[in-house]
């Protein structure tokens, strides 16, 4: 052999550990001794690196696509040269239901939220994260564009750790955007005043203030989250369900730095961001349970017309309170008569609470020993609703909100007896309702003005909660002095940005999730072990919290995974109900003066006999066609494939190294030229049906990372 | 087909489009040029994880730097140059006895690859008749190998083969399409 041929293969040699990352030290130098020293060397350098990088670069994303899976026959991925111990095995019944459980504690271990990762690479952070595009010729190019529409003409990378301390200098981040850019997207009546902040103003505000706090309390964010893991935050939070198969693959196809912004976009013009909005506010306003006063369709085509059209969020409420009428022709009476049970207690006490996130109940009979409201002001808000009475409609079912003109002032008596009248008001500002034809009209008018910043507080409140996992205060609506926010400044700001946008809630959740806290991943690092809300008390959303799907989330997220509503072919009403019907086994009420109510949907043996033994789960892994277990058993490609796809339908994730590892152990998977041979059938059926099983019970599953 | 879909779009494709405003031109030439961009930065840090996090760090500014870019230069070369500032600032936020090259190395490095780029390009696209030659069990390893988050570690976690015996044949499978692509090249070069 010639020095020079000895020379190369000495050269391939350390090539193939470079590429490996096997490279140590003393190999990296004589490397470096080789390549400098020679032309052809370097030549051969560049042309091995640009082998290497080109086949990462091309397959780094898995499964290509949907049709290229369909192709991918021959190519694809069968085991090499297995060795005889791991070979194939026949599985009997037993076993296989004793891997099923295996694999879901293969499939849960795998998948722990706060797992630590040392090193300080914690901190650097993808700035492919959330960049915040903004038009930069709004001007020019007509009204309707807005934020919607935005084309890609400036960034503004928010996540990148350095962008920090950028923002935090505010020298090198220049904010291109001048206020007026911001157009309104509502197609109603939000009309902004021009003070609104930008986006990128806005969020740079917010990262800021969160990341000086980090610097106090000398935390380290959690590292962006995963393409995977964003967006199935992102669908579950807006449009209520994971998202599908397809969605993910061309997700994580894309390499657009801007793709996550246009996510939001594309998920907050969805029409299941409508349906999402109204389950929450549907729940939350009328609760699950079902009652003789509340036509529950009607107040859902209520809400749904609100969210369709972003109507600004002072009006909405200004309608439910205000509301009368029949409950089938107006369906936002339906709030109010949720909650009278001809007694403006209750009444009080929720539009109190859900609104202006204040807790007054126990007020009605004392003053709070904690908070300022008054045993006085209570019964100054109970004013408004005295004269509310909800009226059955003969021969009809349905029943109707009506309030006659005010009378007079209520009594209530003090502790000590004493007999106090409670004028009608809200906050300091008092109202004279004599003679008054609709004092509710006058609350909802003392509400939603400019001169109550709580309604705006407590939207803001809860939709932070919603989307971080906590909010600035818990619970998150009792606010107040005696239970100080944890982040007064954003709270303050996204409030006043909120009320200057015309309460529009679309934009303030684009504002939210475009935050640098939103798109990092929920696994904490041991640099922020503290900033853990339920053990130490600090909320610093240095990660995100996670959040157990609520039922609805699960429910239309086993649609999505699975598509048994395809193989049954049903119309949306029947989709609805039989959504009603699942749910409702989770939910019991109190029959409380409040209506309490409690979903026992927690992790309890009643979630997991539902989940697991349930006939929706049971529905899933037959294999009707238009299933997705049904589309992929009967797809070309190998038996690895499968479990990818199947994986990928649940989890919107591919399986991880050890869950692969556990299941080619446990079933006699195929390549793709044998899977042409036979249809899956016999125990391989079974298997693939465990492990869809066992990623539809997981942990993982049910959680909205 | 396999999961390797190699594009094959040429240089100048674009010159045949309808004339597009300034930002369409940027945002054509953006895409096209990613994956050059991160081969570029790639030559210099070789951990393709580490490159593809300066890629996007690199891409952050590009994007910034959109008006100062005169349309009809050379993107690819405006486009490394920054890429390769972002490289510096990678390697001193880095302890330098985490540096596995020098900077001489990495400075000639970059230079050659400059020098070179059209031709690593042409190689590029033979790649991808080299790929469809390969024996289907190659293939499938060397695409497990590289599919998301894979390394030669864990494919023979996965596939149950001794570590070594793993590396012996992606090395194998890597020196067959680099002198697959180079009989390519010379074929082409040669009429």
């Amino acid at each position: 052999m010639s020095v020079e041929s000895l020379q190369h293969e000495e050269l391939v040699q350390l090539l193939e550990l470079l590429c490996e990352d096997r490279l140590d030290h003393d190999q990296a130098a004589r490397l470096e001794e080789i390549v400098l020293g020679d032309q052809g060397a370097r030549r051969m350098y560049l042309e091995y690196l640009s082998l290497h990088g080109t086949l990462y670069w091309d397959a780094a994303r898995g499964i290509d696509d949907e049709s290229e899976v369909l192709e991918v026959g021959g190519a694809a991925t069968e085991p090499v040269d297995r060795s005889p111990a791991a070979g194939r095995r026949t599985l009997v019944a037993v076993a296989v239901w004793a891997s099923a459980a295996a694999l879901l504690l293969a499939v849960g271990l795998s998948w722990r939220p706060a797992e630590p990762s040392a090193g300080p690479e914690i901190a650097v952070a993808d700035p492919s994260g959330l960049p915040i595009i903004e038009k930069k010729d709004s001007a020019a190019s007509g009204v309707d564009t807005g934020l919607t529409r935005r084309q890609p003409a400036t960034i503004e990378s928010t996540p990148a750790p350095q962008m920090a301390n950028r923002v935090e200098k505010g020298s090198t981040v220049e904010r291109v955007v001048s206020p007026d850019a911001v157009v309104p997207e509502s197609k109603s009546s939000v009309n902004p005043q021009p003070s609104a902040g930008s986006l990128a103003e806005i969020v740079g505000f917010v990262d800021s203030r969160l990341a000086a706090q980090w610097q106090d309390y000398q935390v380290a964010p959690s590292p962006v989250a995963s393409d995977a893991e964003w967006l199935r935050r992102i669908y579950l939070d807006i449009v209520g369900h994971i998202p599908p198969s397809n969605d993910v693959i061309a997700f994580l196809k894309d390499r657009r730095p801007e793709k996550r912004a246009e996510v939001v976009d594309r998920l907050l013009d969805d029409p299941d961001y409508v349906r999402h909005s109204t389950t929450i506010w549907s729940n939350l306003l009328v609760g699950r349970v079902e009652r003789r006063e509340v036509n529950r369709p009607a107040f859902e085509k209520f809400l749904r017309g609100s969210f369709a059209r972003n109507r600004p969020w002072n009006e909405v409420v200004g309608e439910l309170v205000a509301a009368h009428g029949r409950n089938d022709q107006n369906g936002a009476t339906n709030f109010l008569l949720a909650h009278l049970n001809n007694d403006a207690t209750p009444a009080t006490a929720i539009t109190a609470r859900l609104f202006l996130g204040t807790q007054v109940q126990c007020t009605q009979c004392h003053n709070h020993p904690f908070n300022s409201w008054r045993q006085q002001q209570f019964h100054g808000l109970s004013a408004f609703f005295k004269s509310t009475r909800s009226k059955p409609i003969r021969g009809t079912g349905a029943y109707a909100l009506v309030s006659g003109p005010f009378e007079e002032p209520p009594f209530y008596e003090d502790r000590r007896g004493v007999v106090h009248m409670a004028p009608a008001g809200l906050g300091g500002q008092r109202v004279d309702l004599k003679g008054s034809e609709h004092p509710r009209g006058e609350l909802a008018r003392l509400m939603t003005g400019d001169s109550d910043p709580r309604l705006a507080r407590a939207m803001v409140n809860r939709t932070w909660a919603r989307l971080l996992g906590h909010g600035f205060t818990t619970p998150v609506d009792d606010m107040g002095p005696h239970n100080p926010p944890s982040h007064p400044d954003v709270l303050d700001r996204l409030s006043q940005e909120f009320v200057a946008s015309g309460f529009d809630v679309k934009r303030l959740i684009r504002w939210i999730c475009s935050t640098r806290a939103y798109g990092l991943t929920s696994r904490m690092t041991n640099r922020n072990r503290i900033d853990h809300p339920e053990t130490s008390g600090e909320r610093l959303f240095s990660h995100v919290y996670t959040k157990p799907m609520s039922v609805e989330q699960l429910y239309d997220s086993l649609l999505v995974a699975t598509q048994v509503d395809q193989a049954t072919a049903s119309d949306w009403e029947s989709v609805a109900d039989n959504r009603r019907r699942w749910r409702s086994q989770f939910v019991y009420s109190f029959e409380t003066d409040e209506n309490d109510e409690a979903v026992t949907f927690d992790g309890t043996i009643t979630q997991a006999m539902m989940m697991m033994n349930g006939p929706l789960i049971r529905e899933a892994l037959s294999q009707q066609p238009g299933s997705v277990f049904h589309h992929v058993v009967h797809a070309p490609g190998s038996d690895i494939d499968r479990v990818k796809r199947l994986c990928l339908a649940a989890l919107g994730r591919f399986p991880s190294s050890s869950e692969m590892r556990a299941i080619t152990e446990m079933l006699p998977l195929r390549s793709s030229a044998q899977a042409r041979q036979a249809p899956v059938s016999g125990p391989l059926a079974e298997g693939l049906q465990d492990v869809f099983w066992a990623y539809l019970n997981s942990n993982e599953f049910i959680t909205v990372p | 087909m396999s999961e390797f879909r190699i594009s094959t779009e040429i240089d100048g494709a674009e010159a045949t489009m309808p004339a597009a405003g300034p930002r369409e031109e940027f945002i054509k030439l953006f895409t096209k040029y990613q994956r050059r961009v991160f081969l570029f930065i790639l030559s210099q840090v070789p951990n393709p994880v580490d490159a593809e996090e300066i890629h996007q760090e690199a891409n952050v500014i590009i994007w910034r730097k959109f008006d100062r870019f005169e349309l009809g230069t050379n993107f690819l070369a405006w486009a490394c140059q920054i890429a390769n500032y972002e490289v510096l600032k990678y390697r001193e936020r880095q302890r330098r006895d985490r540096h596995l090259f020098s900077d001489e190395f990495v400075r000639q490095v970059a230079s050659d690859a400059i020098e070179q780029a059209d031709e690593l390009e042409q190689r590029r696209q033979h790649l991808a008749v080299c790929l469809s030659k390969l024996r289907n069990k190659d293939r499938e390893l060397i695409q497990q190998r590289y599919s998301a988050g894979e390394s030669g570690k864990s494919v023979a976690e996965l596939i149950g083969r001794p570590i070594n015996s793993v590396y012996q044949s992606l090395s194998r499978i890597r020196r067959t399409l680099l002198e697959c692509v180079n009989r390519q090249t010379q074929a082409q070069a040669t009429p």
